[in-house]
């Protein structure tokens, strides 16, 4: 009987799908299958939700400098592309197969510089172009046809487990397969635009110190669906040294900073909201060490080393404050909370002195009543 | 083939026949409204877009989401609608598609009339979503006098907004239903969950809701779909 029906069942399941073409200019023209059109319509209507999301980052100076960005990576099919800046703390960026590609402000916020964040935009192109999602989709039906036959004959028997987890860790490599050749054909789209090639794997050492401090790393998206970033930081370093690309040296820093400096302060609020304090820690100490950004950053280490308030914490609060009030945009609130961690640390004249700073810049503050009577005290 | 595992395929074969045929749905009222009250003699309604997505049911289980069925499936139901109430004497107009740039109060209230329905779908309709501290017998729900840009927007009294979830079987998926049946396993077939909420566009309130499930029905077919709109709008009070 059993047999009978697992006859059946296999002849049911469809047979091994075609290998795709890329998609070329203006792909949706050209989308013909059932299952690639309904693929494109729950993403359209996902899209009408992203465009009115309020984790939308509205910024025309941002938008244009990510969309003239991705036109330089892919100037073919750009026209096709069109990219969402989320305010979501975390590293990530996604696309889906109607063209919307999804970046995430921590991702732009861990960026270095502009071939670093070319490393993710071409990555993600490379998705687009290899239709990755429908072969994904069109893999998932055959390996899930096999699975409920699996599932159905095995009756609940610790056989039918195993087969059944066989089943989706075949499912699961394909996909880390995918992310490998979206990773091969992004480094040879970004190197091509002159970008350095070094860019990907220092971008992928970067986040493996954040991820050797995660309590939870086997819990982070970061792990499921992609190579572990120890191969991947590896095999990007080899095709850096690689011979030929010497020329390939382009980082874009200014260019990056310009784009992102006026958020940085809120993407790096964002970060210590996830208190996550000993990542934040590393990510601070490493950002510190660039060329832009540092009294943001500074103002960042000393709030993190207040809010976390363990032992030595203070002090590390206060140097971070020294370092911040160096820059010339500063804002006024930095002197009163400089002022704050110096009377905790009992240095009274020090703590009066830029107490008396802030209000000199701010004499109508709201709280200007409140930090009179602590210059007041004796 | 021994007796009990007869019994078992003609049991099973009664579940799957009476799923087949059978179509549910359960209505609420707002606390204020009687229980025969018709409010819509005269009345403007204007019907939102509705969310409305159709599915392949595959042999396996996968839902194929199909674009082409969904799309014919949101134009019957719409003018299903339509006419339904037109036919009641009523004034009908459609939503345009708006976009937050240029009406953002309009569509946030969009927005939120569809979380609000779905709100209601989990926390009235779902034996597990019942709030402890919900009166059972009260049906209270709002999206505040916010509501009145919509009303404005579109000079209309009631606003109806309708959700429909529904999948057909590939003949894949049907042969393995019988299969499931002979071999004693259960393989569901393709089904519509749907509902339809109605809200009173000066107060906010949503006055009535209704929602459906069902085994039958085809809302790629304008006739069929006009059946299942009927079932959706039964008691609706208007």
């Amino acid at each position: 009987m059993r047999g009978i029906c697992l006859l059946l069942v296999l002849m049911l399941i469809g047979c091994a799908s075609a290998p795709l073409q890329d998609a070329v200019v203006n792909h949706r023209e050209s989308v013909q299958d059932n299952d690639e059109a309904g693929l494109w319509d729950v993403t359209d209507r996902a899209e009408a939700l992203l465009k009115s999301a309020p984790e939308r980052v509205r910024d025309v100076a941002l938008q244009s400098y990510v969309d003239a960005l991705t036109c330089r990576l892919a100037p073919d099919i750009c026209g096709d592309i069109r990219v969402y800046v989320l305010r979501q703390a975390q590293f990530n960026a996604f696309m889906m197969p109607n063209g919307v590609m999804a970046l995430y402000t921590g991702l732009l916020l861990r960026c270095e510089n502009e071939a670093q964040l070319a490393t993710v935009i071409a990555h993600e192109l490379a998705h687009y172009r290899k239709r990755h999602t429908l072969n994904n989709w069109r893999r998932a039906k055959n390996t899930s046809g096999w699975l409920t036959a699996v599932q159905l004959m095995a009756g609940g028997t610790a056989v039918g487990a195993v087969a059944t987890l066989g089943a989706y860790v075949s499912m699961a490599s394909f996909s880390r397969d995918q992310e490998q050749e979206a990773d091969t054909l992004g480094f040879q789209a970004m190197v091509k635009q002159n970008f350095d090639a070094r860019a990907p794997s220092r971008m992928w050492r970067n986040l493996l110190e954040e991820e050797r401090v995660n309590p939870r790393p086997f819990l982070s998206g970061l792990f499921a669906s992609h190579p572990a970033p120890p191969q991947r930081e590896r095999y990007l370093s080899e095709m850096a040294t690689a011979s030929g690309l010497a020329l390939a040296n382009d980082q874009g820093v200014a260019r990056f900073a310009a784009a992102v400096k006026a958020h940085r302060a809120d993407w790096l609020n964002d970060e210590l909201a996830r208190r996550a304090y000993r990542q934040s820690e590393i990510l601070l100490a490493r950002l510190a060490t660039l060329s832009f950004g540092q009294g943001d950053v500074a103002l960042a280490q000393a709030a993190l080393y207040r809010k976390r308030d363990e032992p030595g914490d203070l002090a590390r609060a206060v140097s971070a404050y020294e370092r911040a009030i160096q820059q010339s945009d500063v804002p006024a609130t930095a002197f009163r909370d400089f002022g704050l961690a110096l009377r905790k640390s009992a240095r009274r004249q020090d703590a009066r002195r830029a107490f008396q700073e802030y209000l000199q810049r701010v004499p109508q503050a709201s709280d200007a009543a409140m930090i009179q009577s602590y210059i007041n005290e004796n | 083939m021994s007796t009990t595992r007869l019994f078992r395929c003609l049991a099973l074969l009664l579940i799957v026949a009476s799923l087949a045929a059978c179509t549910s749905t359960v209505t609420r009222r707002s606390d204020n409204l009687k229980a025969d009250a018709k409010i819509g003699a005269g009345k403007t309604v204007v019907i939102l877009k509705a969310d409305i997505e159709l599915y392949e049911l595959l042999a396996s289980g996968m839902l194929e989401p199909r674009a082409d069925w969904t799309e014919s499936a949101t134009a019957h139901v719409t003018d299903a609608i339509k006419s339904e109430l037109a036919s009641r004497g009523m004034q009908v107009v459609r939503a345009s598609d708006l976009v937050l740039n240029e009406d953002a109060r309009a569509k946030q209230l969009e927005l939120l009339s569809n979380t609000v329905g779905n709100a209601i779908l989990q926390h009235e309709f779902s034996p597990y979503g019942r709030l402890p501290h919900r009166n059972k017998k009260s049906f209270e729900w709002t999206i505040g006098p916010g509501a009145q840009v919509l009303r404005d927007r579109y000079q209309a009294d009631y606003a109806i907004a309708t959700l429909v979830r529904d999948s057909y079987a590939t003949a894949g998926r049907k042969a393995m239903m019988v299969l499931g049946i002979i071999a004693g396993f259960n393989a569901p077939p393709g089904s519509t969950q749907a509902y339809t909420t109605l809200v009173d566009l000066n107060t906010g309130r949503v006055v009535w809701v209704n929602v459906l499930q069902s085994g039958t029905g085809d809302l790629r077919q304008l006739d069929a779909a006009r059946k299942v709109v009927n079932n959706l709008l039964k008691g609706v009070p208007l």
